[in-house]
């Protein structure tokens, strides 16, 4: 794969490799819970973008439900285009949770009423806390804020031309 | 005028142009006077609420990049667990900028877009935000593929060059063909009397060469030997007669290549070959003998007649300009009559500057032979000198658009410009390129890039690495400049 043709530049540190991996899995996990994913998903976006064999390792592990504490250059990369593309191919979707979302605080309401949003919370919840250590648990307010940060952030994913802004945002 | 109107869901972006005669006709898509409206247009909001902002095109490239910028920065914000979210970094602006306001909501303010001293800001939802960045981005990046408005050449149209110019040529043929039969049948001393007289009008009509010209060129010259006063005359040109005949379209090659010493491009004589030099320089030193020749002479004229080699005993100082037809745009400037000693230079004015050097026997009408010449339709490589810039910011600038213009050409299929945008590292190598487009992401693999990490221009001055933009335009041209120094 030429990463410099997809401007996927520059190179990330090795010591950030693991912040971005973090970073990644936060709009993994909210992409999954906004659109109940099942694993396949990830296998077919990666099959269509052919990056099956860079991100064979990881498709494995989520597969399994167990998550790498740190991807690859590579597979950070990957995960960025994969990403994007699901994220464009379901904007109309984000646009109406993001949209759910304002009106129900411009209104005082609270968010679990509707039952897209409801499932939302709760799948990002469920996998942000599976994923990170018992240690390092965030309150149901911070996940909650955490949850409508990445879905807002998918929402921007979504534009065709942002796989070389969401790379910056991660190794910058 | 020309209208494009970006329309998501919650603003509008319409963006109004002029299209210069020239460039319609040219088929070419130059815009000026660009002006855009921006109407936030949430269909959520009572009409009563819609805000519109409008401003130029500066203004709209300004908003695009403080709204892109600050979405990058607002991507960048972790939430952080008991702190309040706030984007950094843009707060202490004076003109256009964005605040935070949680992670739902933005404030844009508007400076200078403000459209009265009570409406400053603009409260953005997250959604809206969205659509604003996407509508300028969309369509700041359509307004980069669309040249500026200054590379517009030169007025002249296309189509009116070639019709001048088969005019032209149609006009040196006749002339030519007439010259060439009144030398043999007319042969020595007459010849000059010949040469002197302008190709009327009526000549010019004469559309095919005389048949005699094709079929027989030997009868004619054998008479030539009784007449006899001129001794070198009649053995110079019988020679040649016969390749002048093989050569019947003397329509001077569209292609000028930029070869400093080639024969200069008025004398479509082909093929005479013993005093070809001298024909070029024979409107030099006759001074007194040869300037009577009338200024309303036609273009027809302006090739010099195969039967001057008798005008000019030769012993002239070859002045050392003329033959060289330097660059192709620009116009031979032949030395003045009366002071062959001064120092002839080939200059390179513009087509109107010419007429004021004009000299000699070559005539206001063979400078605009000449000029029609100039201005016939380029060649890739031709447009390609035009693509230099003396605006150039940095070296690096003419040294990306040189490898572009000798490593790129466009294929046939190409109907639109290509756009990338290089980042340059500062010891002179290529760190990566951007694609601007949708065509130019599709072309990428069409395009032959620099290798990474090897210097392919020299190393930058400043310490920080630099983007250079480039077009990539399917004619076959190459535009380069500085987009940004760091």
């Amino acid at each position: 794969m030429n990463w410099q043709l997809l401007d996927l530049q520059p190179e990330p540190q090795t010591d950030k490799l693991e912040t971005i991996t973090r970073q990644l899995y936060q709009s993994v996990f909210a992409l999954e819970a906004l659109l109940e994913n099942s694993s396949d998903t990830w296998e077919k976006v990666a099959e269509h973008l052919n990056l099956t064999s860079v991100l064979s390792g990881w498709l494995q592990q989520r597969n399994q439900s167990s998550l790498q504490s740190s991807l690859n250059a590579d597979e950070a990369r990957s995960l960025v285009l994969v990403i994007c593309h699901l994220a464009g191919q379901n904007q109309a979707l984000i646009r109406r949770g993001v949209n759910l979302v304002e009106q129900l605080t411009q209104q005082n309401q609270p968010l679990n009423q509707v039952t897209l949003l409801r499932d939302y919370l709760l799948g990002f919840s469920q996998r942000y806390q599976q994923y990170i250590s018992l240690d390092s648990r965030l309150s149901t307010e911070q996940i909650t804020s955490l949850a409508l940060k990445s879905l807002i952030d998918l929402l921007f994913y979504s534009h065709p031309n942002s796989p070389k802004p969401f790379w910056l945002t991660l190794v910058q | 005028m020309i209208t494009q109107r970006y329309t998501p869901p919650t603003c509008t972006l319409e963006v109004t142009a002029k299209q210069p005669w020239q460039a319609k006709l040219r088929g070419e898509s130059v815009l000026e006077e660009v002006q855009f409206q921006l109407s936030f247009d949430d269909p959520r909001r009572p009409k009563e609420e819609y805000i519109n902002i409008r401003g130029d095109r500066h203004q709209l490239q300004d908003l695009s990049e403080v709204v892109h910028r600050y979405v990058q920065q607002f991507l960048k914000t972790p939430v952080q667990p008991n702190v309040i979210f706030q984007v950094p970094g843009s707060s202490s602006e004076t003109d256009i900028h964005l605040k935070s306001d949680g992670v739902l909501y933005h404030h844009l303010f508007l400076g200078s877009l403000a459209p009265q001293t009570t409406l400053s800001e603009i409260h953005l939802s997250a959604l809206q935000l969205f659509d604003l960045d996407t509508a300028l981005q969309d369509c700041v990046t359509k307004l980069a593929e669309v040249p500026p408005r200054e590379t517009i050449p030169s007025p002249i149209l296309p189509l009116a060059r070639t019709v001048l110019t088969v005019l032209v040529s149609i006009g040196a043929l006749t002339g030519l063909i007439k010259l060439i039969n009144a030398t043999r049948q007319e042969p020595t001393p007459v010849v000059t009397t010949e040469t002197a007289t302008p190709v009327t009008p009526a000549d010019e009509v004469v559309p095919l060469p005389p048949p005699n010209l094709l079929s027989s060129p030997e009868p004619t010259l054998k008479p030539l030997p009784t007449p006899t006063p001129t001794p070198p005359a009649p053995e110079t040109l019988s020679p040649d007669l016969p390749s002048v005949t093989t050569a019947p379209l003397p329509i001077p090659s569209p292609i000028f290549p930029n070869t400093a010493n080639s024969a200069p491009a008025p004398t479509p004589i082909p093929e005479v070959t013993p005093g070809q030099n001298e024909f070029v320089i024979i409107p030099n030193e006759p001074a007194p003998s040869s300037s009577p020749v009338t200024p309303s002479q036609p273009a027809a004229a302006a090739p010099p007649s195969p039967s001057q080699p008798n005008l000019v005993p030769t012993p002239t100082p070859i002045p050392s300009v003329p033959v060289a037809v330097g660059q192709i745009p620009s116009v031979i400037q032949l030395p003045p009559l009366q002071n062959p000693g001064t120092p002839v230079a080939v200059n390179t004015p513009p087509p109107e500057a010419e007429t004021d050097t004009q000299p000699e026997d070559s005539s206001a009408e063979s400078t605009s032979y000449l000029a029609q010449l100039n201005k016939r339709p380029q060649t890739i490589a031709a447009r390609r000198e035009e693509d230099t810039s003396l605006f150039d910011q940095i070296p690096q600038v003419t040294e990306v658009r040189n490898y572009f213009q000798q490593n790129w050409y466009p294929p046939k299929s190409l109907k639109r410009s290509l756009q990338y945008s290089l980042q340059l590292n500062t010891d002179g190598s290529l760190q990566s390129i951007t694609p601007i487009g949708q065509p130019s992401v599709n072309r990428l693999q069409q395009v032959e890039f620099p290798p990474t990490g090897e210097p392919f221009v020299s190393r930058l001055q400043q310490e920080k690495p630099v983007k250079i933009r480039v077009i990539l335009q399917p004619n076959g041209r190459v535009q380069a400049f500085l987009e940004t120094l760091n």
